[in-house]
């Protein structure tokens, strides 16, 4: 190592206000710091992240002559970046640069505080070492393809879409069901304000549809992604509709004529029929049917019939489609899948499944819809109009033993019931909540609205609902058995018809959709944001961000500006025109490759390819990640990943042994 | 088929369950191995008073089907049925308070090493029962009362609040099943000695709502059950439903006498529904 390459390292500990100092006594640890080898100066600051903090690495790299540092703060997830810049800023190569993990690693999980401060100082000890190896890296640029994919076509994604596309940028929506719409597609009123939800959603569905930048694809689905961000190849496949899309104009004959007519609807939860060639409902977005296989007599029962192919006169019917698979480039992905609504069948106290007049809320809103199956209006199935309900809240959340977590929208939603029964029927309406949950712009005021409304609120979770018949009155009804907590009395409350207000969970196919983007999800299913508070959009996966319900259970005002939220992060990425590779890639020495293509075999992201002619593996470093797979598996030690060679880990481990 | 049995204290005394069960299992060739000078279970009082001594009464037993060279041990209790697994379940998971056990019953010159399977003798019948192939019992209804022990709140062997296991045996074994909702509702239990008036009522909404569902008879599989809903009968007059065990609709579809099943001793004749044409 030559005079001017000579270890001069800058280290700097961290208080973090309040939350290293008084654990750790971070000047102990300067001094003890000061007085290793090739250390030139140690300081210990308040807030290293800050301006001030910054500066003092900055200004220490030009007067001092530093030409490494460590930053002894908090996770390198949560700064490294910041102090990458600071080093870059004073002139030096972001890789000269260590962290060392002393908040989360020591501070907050050590109780003794010379403990503390004994394990502070080996891990700062361990930087150092470490940094003295430390090499120069380079990052490199890479355009960034100007498109985004929408995964999910309800309101989120339909908004992620259109605030991207509006930016001028090229959309690819991709929703696995025949229409767009979603969850809210079903709704009829929305709470507070009681708008009437397919008034303000089907225009929007429209706006999707015929936006010059939103390419949609219906009944399709996402196969397969690969790549990184800014230039993500991502392959959908088109199911079979069996409709001609450009064919057709949705003139609906084909379903009239259909004579397969008893099949459950989807989209009105079971309460209504539809046939086999159908939309999911009249405003379906785009208008053409599509045909389900399972059911139709042609391509589930291998019988004629081809009833609908005779009376399409744009001979739009084709029996013979098969799926089709497209490939996009695309620089940005936004997922929006979504959430379902949790069945309530395990939870067979409440008796859904068993009794004809226990809802759930999804089946509610369609009984509830003008365009559902009794035309909106709160009938039962006897055709009579209900006296008295019962609202069961948190069916299924705040539970430990279904979900554990409050779904965030039920209290609000079972109030909006009770408004709309009230309003509709005049019936008695009763509420049973463990707590009302109305944080929101209007919803405590709607909340004392729907009070005064004389719908009756019981404080106390439901312990069962039985057609047992205890008295007179009970016969023919459902009672419902609870405990009102404020009143210290078991409450017994014959009624006509109960709704149970299920939770939300995340949608079906979640896992899968997770496992093709590389998402992580928290024990409840719901996708991983990076950051809880900071960085709320975006995920692990660089160019991958959440929109909606598949982070977690939200309401339509909240889901509706995280989608913005998300479009704008993916417009700022794509804006710039460029991303920055990651240095930290697999490195291969040829002159040590064997040519037994182990790496190859387990690099999950296809980085690397075998060069015929001089017989060694190849990483491809725009594709690599840098995930340390092929160094593990290479067995002559030619792959390895920079910044954590074997020099600077185990320089690094030895320090922490001392 | 051997088995190692548990009668616990109210098997013999009640209506007719011991005579059922013994003709039962000699007609599928079940051998009932009796466990040798068992004691009481501790029942569900014990483990509200020490759990040592809860336990050390459950675990004599277990010793004892170990020394029998057995691997389960079945009771036609409910009461027993939840208080043996309850001890099971908690010496699985505690081991000083296995390890204390084991103390208690070596001084009793007993060694237990494993814990056997507790089993219901309703699972045994599922299994070795044949399908019916007779219309004899198709028109006669009865409605499965669990009651609260079975399943609750250890679900292993159905579900809690709603099963259907019974009623899937009697069905399968040649009756016509009445659904209800009162399957899992509280009879009252021992409570029923001491608080009798109390416990009428909780008795009464039981055979109010089978007998509203349709049903013509009773069919339990725990001793305190059949008495708590038998007894509450005999001083009211409307609706009187016989309350038998299931051993003993299982003794009349393999086609065994009345009288050798002990339905002659049930407080509700049982004989009117029975022996229609």
């Amino acid at each position: 190592m030559t005079t001017q390459n000579k270890p001069k390292i800058g280290v700097y500990i961290c208080h973090c206000g309040m939350n290293i100092a008084p654990k750790v006594d971070v000047e102990e640890v300067a001094r003890y710091i000061q007085e290793l080898d090739h250390v030139t100066v140690a300081r210990d600051y308040k807030f290293m992240c800050s301006n001030p903090g910054q500066d003092m690495i900055i200004n220490d790299i030009k007067e001092l002559g530093l030409n490494r540092v460590v930053v002894a703060s908090c996770s390198p997830r949560m700064h490294e970046k910041t102090f990458r810049n600071a080093v870059r800023t004073a002139g030096l190569n972001p890789y000269y640069f260590q962290m060392a993990n002393i908040r989360e690693q020591v501070s907050w999980v050590t109780k003794d505080s010379q403990e503390a401060t004994e394990k502070a100082k080996s891990m700062v000890a361990a930087a150092v070492a470490r940094v003295f190896f430390h090499q120069p890296l380079d990052t490199r640029e890479v355009t960034v393809a100007k498109s985004v994919l929408v995964i999910g076509g309800g309101i989120a994604g339909m908004q992620a879409a259109l605030t991207s596309a509006n930016a001028g940028y090229q959309v690819s929506l991709v929703e696995r069901e025949p229409s767009i719409g979603g969850h809210m597609a079903k709704f009829d009123k929305t709470f507070p304000t009681l708008d009437c939800a397919a008034c303000i959603m089907t225009p929007k569905m429209v706006d999707v549809l015929q936006h010059p930048g939103i390419t949609l694809y219906t009944w399709s689905e996402v196969e397969k992604v690969e790549g990184f961000i800014g230039n993500f190849e991502v392959t959908v496949k088109k199911k079979p509709r069996y409709v001609d899309e450009k064919k057709c104009t949705g003139c609906g004959t084909c379903m009239q004529k259909c004579p397969t007519k008893k099949i459950l609807s989807e989209f009105n939860e079971g309460l209504s029929f539809r046939t086999a060639i159908y939309t999911p409902f009249p405003q379906a977005v785009p208008n053409v049917p599509v045909i389900d296989a399972t059911h139709c007599r042609v391509l589930g029962q291998n019988k004629k019939c081809g009833v609908c192919a005779k009376f399409c006169e744009t001979k739009a019917i084709d029996f013979d489609q098969k799926p089709e698979f497209v490939t996009l480039k695309i620089g940005a992905i936004i997922t929006a899948t979504g959430f379902q609504a949790v069945n309530p069948t395990s939870l067979e106290q409440y008796g859904y499944g068993r009794f004809p007049e226990v809802y759930t809320s999804m089946e509610f809103e369609r009984l509830n819809n003008a365009t559902g199956p009794t035309s909106g209006k709160v009938l039962m199935k006897n055709g009579m109009v209900p006296k008295r309900v019962a609202i069961i809240h948190c069916v299924g959340s705040r539970d430990t033993r279904h979900k554990k977590y409050c779904s965030r929208v039920c209290c609000m939603y079972s109030m909006k019931f009770a408004h709309l029964l009230r309003e509709k029927t005049g019936a008695e309406v009763w509420e049973f909540y463990i707590d009302i949950r109305s944080p929101g712009k209007l919803y405590e005021e709607f909340y004392n609205r729907v009070q005064e409304e004389g719908v009756r609120f019981i404080r106390g979770r439901v312990a069962e609902i039985t057609d047992m018949v205890e008295d007179p009155g009970d016969e023919g009804r459902l009672t419902v058995i609870a405990e009102s907590t404020l009143t210290r009395r078991t409450v017994r409350v014959p009624v006509d018809m109960v709704v149970l207000s299920v939770g939300l969970e995340p949608a079906r196919g979640s896992e899968d959709i997770g496992r093709l983007l590389g998402l992580s999800r928290d024990g409840d299913g719901w996708f991983n944001e990076l950051h809880a508070k900071l960085a709320p959009l975006a995920t692990p996966i660089n160019g991958i961000f959440l929109a909606g319900c598949c982070q977690g259970p939200k309401d339509i005002p909240d889901t509706v500006a995280q989608a913005m939220g998300a479009a704008g992060e993916a417009i700022a990425l794509l804006a710039k025109g460029i991303v920055t590779t990651q240095a930290e890639i697999s490195r291969i020495d040829p002159d040590l490759c064997s040519g037994c293509k182990s790496c190859i075999e387990s690099c999950t992201y296809s980085a690397i390819r075998f060069d015929e002619a001089r017989k060694v593996a190849v990483v491809n470093e725009a594709l690599c990640m840098g995930c340390g797979s092929c160094a593990a598996a290479c067995p002559s030690s030619a792959a390895g990943v920079k910044h954590f060679t074997d020099k600077q880990v185990m320089g690094e481990i030895e320090a922490l042994l001392m | 088929m051997k088995i190692c049995f548990y009668p616990g204290c109210s098997f013999a005394t009640s209506a007719g369950y011991k005579e059922s069960t013994e003709a039962v299992c000699r007609k599928l060739n079940i051998e009932l191995n009796e466990i040798p000078d068992w004691n009481c279970c501790g029942a569900t009082v014990m483990f509200g008073e020490n759990k040592l001594r809860a336990t050390t009464l459950a675990a004599r037993h277990f010793a004892l089907v170990q020394t029998m060279g057995f691997e389960d041990l079945v009771t036609g209790c409910n009461a027993c049925y939840a208080t043996l697994r309850k001890a099971a379940r908690l010496l699985d998971r505690d081991r000083e308070l296995f390890q204390k056990t084991q103390e208690v019953l070596h001084n009793l010159g007993l060694e237990l090493d494993r814990i056997p399977k507790v089993r219901h003798l309703l699972e045994v019948l599922m299994e070795a029962m044949p399908d019916s192939t007779s219309d004899k019992y198709k028109t006669l209804s009865v409605g499965a009362y669990y009651g609260c022990q079975l399943t609750r709140p250890d679900q292993e062997l159905d579900k809690g609040w709603y099963p259907e296991i019974l009623e899937h045996f009697l069905a399968r074994i040649g009756f016509s099943v009445k659904e209800h909702s009162a399957r899992t509702q509280c009879c009252g239990a021992s409570h029923a000695v001491i608080y009798k008036n109390e416990c009428q009522g909780l008795s009464h909404r039981i055979i109010r709502e089978i007998a509203n569902k349709g049903a013509q008879v009773i069919t339990t599989v725990c001793p305190l059950c059949q008495f708590n809903l038998d007894q509450a009968q005999t001083q009211n007059n409307e609706p009187r439903l016989p309350v038998t065990y299931f051993t003993q609709l299982a003794g009349l579809a393999l086609g065994l006498a009345p009288a050798e099943l002990g339905l002659n001793k049930l407080l509700v004749s049982a004989d009117k529904v029975l022996t229609r044409p």
